[in-house]
């Protein structure tokens, strides 16, 4: 391990730990949700940021390892296996990818997005007819208690699970690390990058994406896992669009581009998800809006552009300015939002300092000048994609 | 007997409506590569267009004027959204669109709600038109069917009969030649996206009078236009048509059948396990269109008239 890399880990460590001994049982569910979308992010990194194969579907790995996972806590009741259980979901993941993966990664690019939303949607669409296995509308549910600590540790506390999910999604983080280090790694990024050429060296395209399928399917899979062990619950959403949706999102928004990148986005989304769904409806607007902003205007995702800006104050001053127009075209952006929001739903919102703006006459104002400030940004967004 | 004639006549109905979301992403996928996502968004867009503008402008003029104005938004996402992007990479406007489509459906939300608003034929359409082996045939199912061919229909005069055609066409394989001999291709490109804006919004219109309008219709029947063009083969517009009408058939056909797979399958039940035997065959209708996909991709990967394997 390099010095970095070392101190990366231990800070990771601290900062759990630190959370696990001193945050109350929120701040707990929060981390420990942070880290179950990071592995997950991460496995999707595997997939799309170092094979180049955006799917649409990844979910059903997550998902179905989730569900078999829940089901085997209740086979296993009573055994000492509870921090091996997440082995239960790579195997799961890795039948899955060799099940559903050979037939999708026949196709690469635009066909392979469009396969593995098929995929997912035949996957989802079997919940109701076997009730006995998906639970039907309520789920599956399990309880950490039933299956004994190899450790004899008592995981029915939430901060000893976090630290269990934190070892886990360590392991993830490993693998893919490795992985990108092995001449494997490398012929993924020949894939992603030109596969004719690839194929011309000798490498079997079609192979190579099924083998980076089959790994990331079941990291997928211990993330699915762990997510089953942290609720305790696991639905059919598990397996639906939207969890895939919700992993593509993330590691765009974070960035594909590096391991971080997953760990910011799954910080976003829990953040949106936990805190600013509770101020307003249009949570899941903001959440899209970022996407396509990040998709539009920062392509290497929040990670990317904090090392651009980075590199760029080292070679030429500070960029504030760029920072205070973002700050103040989505502050606008927000009220233009919240506003409509409340003229359509006639409900107010309960965002903090929301009430202190004053009534209607004030609104009406911001309501006119985001309207501007949207025209405007529209303008300045097209003038920056003709120079690029 | 009847159970056959009628879900042959509705599959039709529902595979034209397929065809009418298909046509245009197809054209738009092999004139310009973009795998547009959000356009079951814009059928979804044409369904509350058409509600909102049946209200005060009665019907007829909202089957008109919505796909108008959808179809002018479409150009509007293409000239200013989507072209820039261009430069960067099929994945990448992928990205972008699955992105709008994912605010338009909360933008949606946020302007009519979450629920399903009422949005209906109008009563003179709403009545029986013939019987049919003894089951009425609604008078609104063949009016949709008359809307898909007639827009349908004049799709094909205008690719196959006009000038305006003659340069889609060209442009379609030689886009650099056709460019050089003056035309301004990425304008015709700016128009056949409008076109299939339009076409997706008027089957909104309609096709949300018949089923439900809801937010969640775009990812519903998006999905399986999807699995439409892959069936049909990326980029063909026949291969479009014949998977369209296939898929309506098959759903609708096995929706009607009362029956579980174990009786279904008669004999060979016996070896089935008893979870497969006890599954419904009407359950089978959402699955039947991915399975034929699956199938499709083991069997003949480049569709039904796919040209090449993309």
């Amino acid at each position: 391990m390099t010095p970095t890399t070392t101190l990366a880990v231990s800070a990771f460590a601290a900062v759990t730990l630190l959370i696990a001994l001193l945050g109350d049982s929120f701040m707990v569910q929060l981390a420990t949700q942070v880290l179950v979308l990071w592995s997950f992010g991460l496995s999707y990194q595997l997939l799309f940021g170092r094979t180049g194969m955006l799917s649409f579907g990844h979910a059903v790995n997550f998902g179905l390892a989730a569900f078999f996972s829940a089901h085997a806590a209740h086979w296993l009741a009573g055994w000492p296996v509870y921090e091996l259980l997440p082995l239960v979901g790579a195997l799961v993941g890795l039948i899955c990818g060799a099940v559903f993966g050979y037939p999708v990664t026949r196709r690469s690019g635009v066909a392979f997005a469009m396969v593995t939303l098929g995929l997912g949607e035949l996957v989802a669409a079997c919940f109701l007819m076997f009730p006995g296995f998906f639970g039907g509308e309520a789920g599956v549910t399990l309880r950490r208690t039933d299956v004994a600590s190899l450790l004899g540790i008592d995981y029915g506390r939430t901060d000893t699970q976090l630290l269990l999910t934190a070892l886990w999604s360590l392991v993830v983080l490993a693998t893919v690390h490795w992985l990108a280090r092995t001449p494997f790694g490398m012929a993924t990024l020949a894939v992603r990058e030109n596969p004719q050429r690839a194929d011309f060296a000798g490498f079997c395209t079609a192979n190579v994406r099924w083998a980076s399928y089959l790994v990331a399917s079941a990291l997928a899979g211990v993330a699915g896992t762990l997510s089953a062990l942290a609720y305790e619950i696991v639905t059919v959403d598990a397996v639906s669009l939207h969890t895939s949706a919700n992993v593509l999102l993330l590691t765009v928004i974070g960035g594909v581009g590096s391991t971080l990148g997953p760990l910011v986005g799954a910080v976003f989304l829990t953040v949106m998800q936990s805190v600013v769904s509770e101020w307003t409806r249009a949570w899941l607007f903001y959440y899209g809006f970022v996407f396509v902003a990040v998709v539009w205007l920062a392509p290497e995702g929040i990670v990317g552009l904090a090392k651009a800006s980075w590199r760029r104050h080292a070679h030429d001053g500070p960029a504030t300015r760029t920072m205070a127009r973002a700050l103040g075209m989505a502050f606008l952006l927000v009220i233009f939002t919240e506003t409509a929001y409340q003229l359509a739903l006639g409900e107010p919102t309960r965002l903090p300092g929301w009430q202190t703006l004053g009534p209607g006459a004030l609104q009406a104002v911001l309501l006119g000048s985001g309207l501007t400030v949207a025209l405007w940004l529209a303008r300045a967004l097209h003038r920056a994609g003709g120079m690029r | 007997m009847d159970i056959i004639a009628s879900s042959l006549l509705n599959g039709l109905t529902y595979g034209f409506l397929l065809f009418m979301l298909a046509a245009g992403l197809t054209l738009v996928f092999s004139l310009m590569g973009i795998m547009n996502f959000a356009h079951a968004s814009l059928y979804m867009l044409g369904a509350y267009m058409g509600y909102a503008l049946a209200r005060p402008l009665g019907f007829a003029t909202a089957v008109l004027v919505a796909p108008l104005l959808v179809g002018l938004l479409g150009c509007a996402l293409e000239r200013w959204l989507l072209r820039p992007l261009h430069a960067r990479g099929h994945v990448a406007e992928l990205l972008f669109t699955f992105g709008l489509a994912f605010l338009i459906e909360e933008a949606v939300k946020l302007v009519w709600g979450a629920g399903v608003v009422d949005h209906h034929f109008p009563p003179a359409l709403e009545g029986s038109l013939f019987q049919w082996f003894g089951t009425p045939y609604p008078a609104y199912k063949a009016f949709m069917v008359a809307v898909a061919v007639a827009a349908l229909g004049s799709l094909y005069l205008l690719v196959a009969r006009t000038r305006v055609g003659l340069i889609v066409r060209a442009a379609l394989t030689h886009p650099m030649m056709v460019e050089n001999l003056g035309h301004d291709t990425d304008r015709v490109f700016m128009w056949v996206f409008g076109l299939g804006s339009a076409l997706a919004a008027l089957a909104g219109v309609i096709g949300g009078a018949a089923l439900t309008t809801e937010p969640s219709m775009a990812t519903q029947l998006g999905t399986i236009v999807f699995v439409v063009v892959v069936i049909g083969g990326l980029g063909s517009i026949q291969g479009a048509f014949l998977a369209a009408l296939l898929i309506g058939m098959l759903q609708t056909l096995l929706i009607a059948v009362d029956l579980r797979l174990g009786q279904a399958i008669g004999m060979l039940a016996r070896y089935a396990p008893a979870v497969l035997a006890d599954v419904k065959v009407s359950q089978l209708a959402p699955i039947a269109p991915y399975a034929l996909m699956v199938a499709m991709l083991l069997l003949r990967p480049r569709g039904l008239f796919g040209r090449r394997d993309a």
